[in-house]
């Protein structure tokens, strides 16, 4: 197995919540050794054992910071306080806060880092709005200096 | 007087409501409110052609995925009259197992321990109970492995076909499947001591449990509809069984029998098949003090339990079965006759029918899914009313406690549940 995970999150359904997948998509065409490429849906529970089998993680997904959308923003999950509640940018109850928390709680050993992008739209629907796809380009740059 | 109000009740899947009224101690008002939307999946059935029905009925829910596609596939093999192969029932046992250890696991540990702990959620837990939460997770990630195995992901497999499943498992990965298996059973022991750590609430009331039922086994995926009230009934005659009918103050269908409620899941299945669990299973019945019939409601967790080491047990017979066939991709004839067919299986929740009416050309003309919460919910209202009596002296938020931990006991879909009737105006 590689040692490193890029996972992307989300929902195709959600519009703009599909940021993650769209972006692991284009991501998955340039396979690299020692690096494995997971659409994790929207699942949480199941992340947590997957997580745990690797050194380090980046995690992409829609994240709703207060900032313009498009915006995009690479943290840590100790640098951000991450609410542990299911709201609109998870379908479902378990969501990726819940996995982090859960993970910090378990004492994990994995590096995580989040790649965040503010979402203009997530309501249901197909297809990311225009200033989200328009930063698909610079996601990929991002992950790729760095893996 | 007393007043409760629980909007939206937490760790359940969707969304519900408790409103109970209570004045001198009698009951002036005591609801169950299924508020999720109305999802329209037997409309988006219609249309399609019979292999897509196991496609888009699976998206009917995350965690009975697989039960949704087996109960699909029974109704399509009803309809058209085609029959399985030994290698295929193994294969379909095997998946179900994964969905049975993902289902159960997740309820008892991550919902319903909270509640025996006095805390909110599976986040306290960890930080004072971290042994049980990785232990919870070790059980998870032994679904989740053999799902993916058999199904090429657990949930909304991608290999069960009409025609046979799509994908084979080595000779290799069954002889892993089958050591996780030891291991899971193993892990369960572990479970035992934590399950009779828990003190459940002190309650009974007798009512019909509705189950399918095949003699000599714990059957989960053929069988006739038993009774504990009336015995066996045909699964075709399963509308007779579920007569679905509305309240004004929720989305969720009901279901009524023999009685004004029946019970599904897996209470009912112990009390109705619980003389066919393996020897393991029977064992840790007994060590956990589950006798049948047992008409405390709260304790469905522990016969959750119990189902786990008898699945693990059937796992371990199919894989052993497996490994002693030559396996062979199959491509079973389908030939489209116009007519219906009903599947019923059981998924953790209690018994799922499906029914399609096909055209000539395979074609679904109408559909109809019957979920087990919807079957639960009017029982669940009739344990309300047998339960707040006696309680009613306790504090308000005691008495909010026991109703809530008794709707997590039936371990609801309500998601899945909500469905929108179908109107005529004349």
């Amino acid at each position: 197995m590689a040692h490193i995970l890029i996972l992307s999150i989300g929902n195709l359904l959600r519009r703009d919540d599909g940021v993650g997948p769209a972006a692991l998509k284009l991501l998955s065409e340039y396979p690299k050794p020692n690096v494995d490429y997971v659409n994790g849906g929207t699942d949480g529970l199941a992340l947590i054992d997957l997580i745990s089998q690797y050194k380090k993680v980046t995690i992409i997904d829609a994240v709703n910071m207060q900032m313009p959308p498009g915006t995009i923003k690479r943290f840590k999950p100790e640098e951000a306080k991450i609410y542990v509640k299911s709201d609109s940018l998870s379908t479902h109850g378990f969501g990726l806060a819940e996995v982090l928390e859960l993970l910090m709680q378990l004492g994990g050993e994995t590096e995580i880092d989040i790649i965040g992008i503010q979402p203009k739209d997530i309501s249901l629907g197909e297809g990311l709005s225009d200033c989200v796809r328009d930063c698909l380009n610079d996601i990929i740059t991002l992950i790729a200096a760095q893996s | 007087m007393t007043k409760i109000d629980v909007h939206h009740i937490t760790r359940v899947e969707g969304h519900g409501n408790i409103k109970v009224d209570i004045n001198k101690g009698k009951i002036l008002m005591c609801r169950l409110e299924i508020v999720e939307a109305p999802r329209f999946f037997e409309a988006m059935l219609r249309g399609r052609h019979y292999d897509e029905t196991i496609i888009v009925s699976s998206r009917i829910c995350g965690i009975c995925s697989v039960g949704h596609q087996l109960a699909a596939l029974r109704a399509i093999e009803d309809a058209f009259n085609v029959k399985i192969s030994e290698q295929e029932k193994c294969l379909r046992r095997l998946l179900n197992c994964g969905e049975f250890f993902e289902s159960h696991v997740l309820h008892i540990y991550f919902l319903a321990v909270p509640d025996f702990k006095g805390i909110k959620s599976v986040f306290p837990l960890a930080k004072t109970n971290k042994d049980v939460v990785v232990h919870a997770l070790n059980l998870k990630r032994f679904g989740h492995y053999i799902g993916g195995v058999i199904g090429g992901r657990l949930i909304h497999s991608t290999t069960t076909d009409v025609k046979a499943m799509s994908k084979l498992p080595t000779k290799k990965e069954l002889e892993e499947v089958l050591k996780r298996l030891h291991e899971a059973k193993e892990e369960l022991k572990q479970g035992v001591s934590i399950l009779k750590g828990l003190k459940f609430p002190a309650f009974e009331r007798e009512t019909e449990y509705i189950s399918l039922q095949k003699k000599g086994f714990y059957t989960l995926l053929e069988g006739n509809i038993y009774s504990s009230d009336v015995g066996e009934i045909s699964y075709k005659n399963y509308r007779n069984v579920v007569n679905e009918y509305i309240v004004d103050y929720a989305t969720a269908k009901r279901a009524k029998h023999n009685r004004v409620s029946y019970m599904v899941g897996a209470l009912a299945r112990f009390n109705n098949n619980g003389q066919w669990l393996s020897d393991d299973a029977k064992q840790i019945a007994r060590d956990l003090g589950l006798k049948s019939p047992c008409y405390n409601s709260y304790l469905n967790t522990v016969a959750q339990f119990v189902e786990l080491v008898h699945v693990a047990d059937d796992s371990i017979a199919a894989a052993e079965s497996l490994l002693n066939m030559n396996l062979k991709l199959e491509e079973r004839s389908v030939v489209v006759t116009p007519g219906s067919g009903v599947g019923a299986v059981e998924v953790p929740r209690g018994t799922l029918y499906h029914e399609y009416i096909f055209n000539d050309k395979g074609i679904v003309q109408d559909a109809n899914c019957v979920i087990p919460t919807g079957q639960n919910v009017n029982n669940i209202e009739e344990d309300f009313k047998a339960l707040l009596p006696g309680i009613s002296k306790k504090s308000q938020k005691e008495i909010t406690l026991l109703l809530e931990m008794l709707v997590r006991a039936y371990d609801p879909c309500i998601s899945c549940s909500a469905h929108m009737l179908d109107v005529e105006f004349v």
